[in-house]
């Protein structure tokens, strides 16, 4: 037979249960949302960058200037726009329609004509950070590969050599076709589970206490951990079911590799998902209004995890305080976990040693929110 | 006529005197946009600095010495890891003690001296990490570049290709986010204002009062929409002020651009969450609504990363996004001084989002209210 404590644990995980399949908007936050987050970040989001607008201001007319432009025009990564003054181009560049424009001066084809390297100028648009440092790299490989090509036609060396001198060979470990959506895919997990463990358990737990029920099932037989329990597993089991739908989309709808195992995967998504679910359990137990509580979430789940995942953005960059406060978000751990379980394997010195911070954190969390259910009872 | 304009006004102040006199509503109008706007302004960075990078050379040589003496000077590097053999830098670029390692083989020196010969360098970048990685890869050519050019060309560096980087010279992260920024979080107080308003008030059951009043369902739309995007307009002009005068980056359009787009932009902002706030009969269930909504359109209105690397079709799907319009707007305002004429061109977008969202929500909430 079942001990009455098990089988009053399983009755309220039942109840829970039911409650989430009644309501359709917790069943979309758990199985669409996934969908579209996948969805947004497999191919919404890239830094790859292909066909950026270009504007060239040609100040010379000369055949030289001409075969300049086709260099840019030339490549994929560039679409190269034609103005005939450089003022049309710079307004066309404070207006956002190009992110570069390339001024050849008028002394281009004359200078080249001389045996010199001509000079010319790019002017990059700053406000594409990122984008920036990229075409400031394509626009100095293009000029390079231009001049390249006129010393080999006019077979002379006089032309002095700007670049290119020394051969650097790059290769992009565990992702030799050089997809972002490879490690980006993986990432979006991080959010996922997040919301789902922390925002949707912050919300039934806070309008619980808002509405008294809360109370209500703790003056019952139910015990302080039993109700915890009963909050937590079910959210805990939905969110396994989440991650078990992100790794089927992003392996065979975006053809991310996964080279992990599937002991791995779970073990990890298993520690994050109990400190999501402590984290939602902590904060709706501190605040009962839904609407703080549900800021509160929005502010220390999904925001945090969307920076300190190191994702998208760039943690090194950060200020020393938020590189220090980033080590406390579980976030930090598991999106690089999730990236090396896609991307390299299982690489388990990696892996233990995240998942043990991960847990030191949950484990925070739960013994901070038994501490609170408590005090709050009494 | 000039009765139902009374009676909308009259809703709009019962709002704002609700809203405002609620510490809940003023701790939720406030707070989140002061915290996240500190938080993010420091926080927000995709530029690539301070990275550890592994190096194994194998060059006796000078060349490979002094190539590695360039590669420490470089700010964009914090640490340099000496590592002796390929396994021990193979397991720090596994355990991501480093973000990329380059070797230099030992026949460098040899082959930078002789003529003819390119000496070649490997670099081998985690491709985990999406962005700093192929920025890195980047900045290793440019240094590698710079090395090889030095000795050999005497001329000034103005000859070549110049490159100037205009509206942010130093590349800071701040300056290139801040209008990103000022979207994202007038979004959520737009968002949270209006998405949970109806919602919350069908839960606690005032709305029953409301539905009984002499108010028709459109005039109820109206006030709730006007007295939102007046609530939400106030925190925008705080975030303005910030942005201005705390962290001085001046506002270089009109100042009548910048209101009237964000009035536009709250606006249709503001019926989505009237929208949202309408089909949900809780405010679980409105929330949850805001964040179906809120993240994706966010992230797909080119404030991560650039619209245009989207695929064509998705570009095409982002034109309905009013975020997209929103942050071309602020980005020309705020960082650029773009003309009048190229922001005014994205008000025609912004005023029929504004126009489908707020018929949505209208007929949504005729249709609940009958």
């Amino acid at each position: 037979m079942l001990s009455p404590k098990f089988e009053r644990l399983l009755a309220l995980i039942q109840k829970e249960w039911l409650q989430v399949f009644r309501d359709p908007s917790a069943l979309l936050v758990a199985f669409v949302l996934p969908i579209i987050m996948l969805f947004i970040f497999g191919f919404g989001l890239s830094f790859d960058a292909k066909h950026v607008k270009i504007g060239i201001a040609l100040e010379d007319r000369g055949s030289s200037a001409r075969a300049f432009w086709n260099t840019f025009d030339a490549t994929e990564y560039f679409d190269a726009a034609f103005y005939g003054n450089r003022s049309d181009a710079e307004q066309a560049l404070a207006d956002g329609d190009v992110r570069a424009v390339i001024i050849v001066p008028n002394d281009f084809s004359e200078t080249l004509e001389r045996g010199e390297a001509p000079s010319a100028q790019a002017l990059i648009d700053g406000t594409e950070a990122n984008l920036s440092v990229i075409v400031e790299a394509y626009a100095l490989g293009a000029y390079a590969k231009f001049l390249t090509r006129e010393r080999m036609e006019r077979g002379s060396s006089a032309i002095a050599p700007a670049a290119g001198i020394i051969n650097v060979e790059t290769q992009m470990r565990y992702n030799e076709s050089r997809m972002t959506r490879n490690s980006l895919v993986p990432g979006s997990i991080v959010l996922i589970l997040a919301m789902i463990g922390t925002l949707l358990t912050t919300l039934v737990v806070a309008r619980e206490w808002e509405r008294g029920t809360m109370e209500a099932t703790l003056a019952t037989a139910v015990g302080k951990f039993e109700m915890i329990l009963g909050k937590l597993i079910p959210y805990f089991l939905l969110g396994l079911g989440a991650a078990t739908l992100c790794a089927v989309v992003a392996k065979y709808a975006f053809h991310v590799p996964f080279r992990g195992s599937l002991t791995a995967y779970y073990l990890t998504a298993s520690v994050f998902l109990l400190a999501a679910t402590g984290q939602g359990l902590l904060i709706s137990t501190v605040c009962r209004d839904q609407t703080i509580a549900s800021s509160i979430a929005l502010l220390s789940s999904f925001l945090p995890n969307f920076i300190f995942s190191g994702v998208l953005f760039e943690i090194d960059a950060m200020p020393l305080v938020l590189r220090a406060l980033s080590y406390l978000f579980p976030a930090r751990y598991y999106a690089s976990s999730l990236q090396t379980i896609f991307m390299v394997g299982d690489a388990w010195t990696f892996l233990v040693k995240n998942m043990a911070a991960i847990g030191a954190l949950a484990s925070i969390l739960l013994v901070a929110t038994v501490v609170k259910t408590r005090s709050r009872l009494e | 006529m000039f009765e139902s304009i009374k009676r909308v006004l009259l809703l709009i102040r019962k709002e704002l005197t609700s809203t405002m006199s609620d510490p809940v509503g003023r701790v939720v109008l406030f707070i989140p946009p002061v915290v996240q706007f500190i938080m993010f302004s420091f926080a927000i960075s995709q530029e690539v600095v301070n990275t550890r990078v592994a190096i194994l050379n194998q060059d006796v040589g000078v060349e490979g010495a002094s190539l590695m003496k360039s590669f420490m000077v470089e700010p964009v590097f914090k640490e340099i890891v000496n590592v002796t053999s390929y396994r021990e830098l193979d397991s720090a670029l596994e355990n991501q003690r480093v973000i990329a390692a380059i070797v230099i083989p030992q026949d460098f020196s040899r082959r930078v001296h002789s003529p003819g010969e390119t000496p070649t360098i490997q670099v081998t970048l985690d491709g985990r990490r999406a962005n700093g990685a192929g920025a890195l890869g980047g900045y290793v050519q440019q240094i590698a570049a710079r090395f090889g050019a030095t000795p050999k060309i005497e001329t000034s560096s103005e000859r070549g290709l110049i490159v100037r980087r205009w509206f942010n010279p130093n590349a800071i992260a701040r300056v290139a986010f801040m209008p990103g920024l000022v979207c994202i979080i007038m979004t959520t107080v737009g968002m949270i204002v209006s998405a949970t308003s109806i919602a919350r008030e069908r839960e606690l059951g005032s709305f029953e009062q409301l539905v009984v009043s002499p108010l028709s369902p459109l005039e109820i739309v109206i006030g709730k929409a006007a007295s939102a995007v007046a609530l939400a307009t106030i925190s925008a002009i705080v975030i303005l002020l910030l942005v201005v005068f705390g962290f001085g980056t001046p506002l270089l359009g009109p100042l009548w651009l910048f209101m009237l787009s964000t009035a536009l932009y709250l606006t249709a902002i503001i019926c989505v969450g009237l929208f949202i706030s309408s089909i949900s009969t809780t405010q679980q269930q409105a929330t949850l609504g805001l964040f179906l909504f809120m993240p994706p359109a966010i992230m797909l209105s080119g404030f991560a990363t650039p619209v245009e690397n989207m695929p064509e079709w998705l570009q095409f799907l982002t034109i309905p996004n009013p975020v997209r319009w929103e942050l071309i707007v602020l980005k020309g305002l705020l960082t650029r001084g773009a003309s009048v004429r190229s922001i005014a061109i994205c008000l025609v977008p912004l005023a029929l989002v504004a126009a489908t969202t707020f018929s949505c929500a209208a007929f949504m909430f005729k249709r609940r209210m009958e």
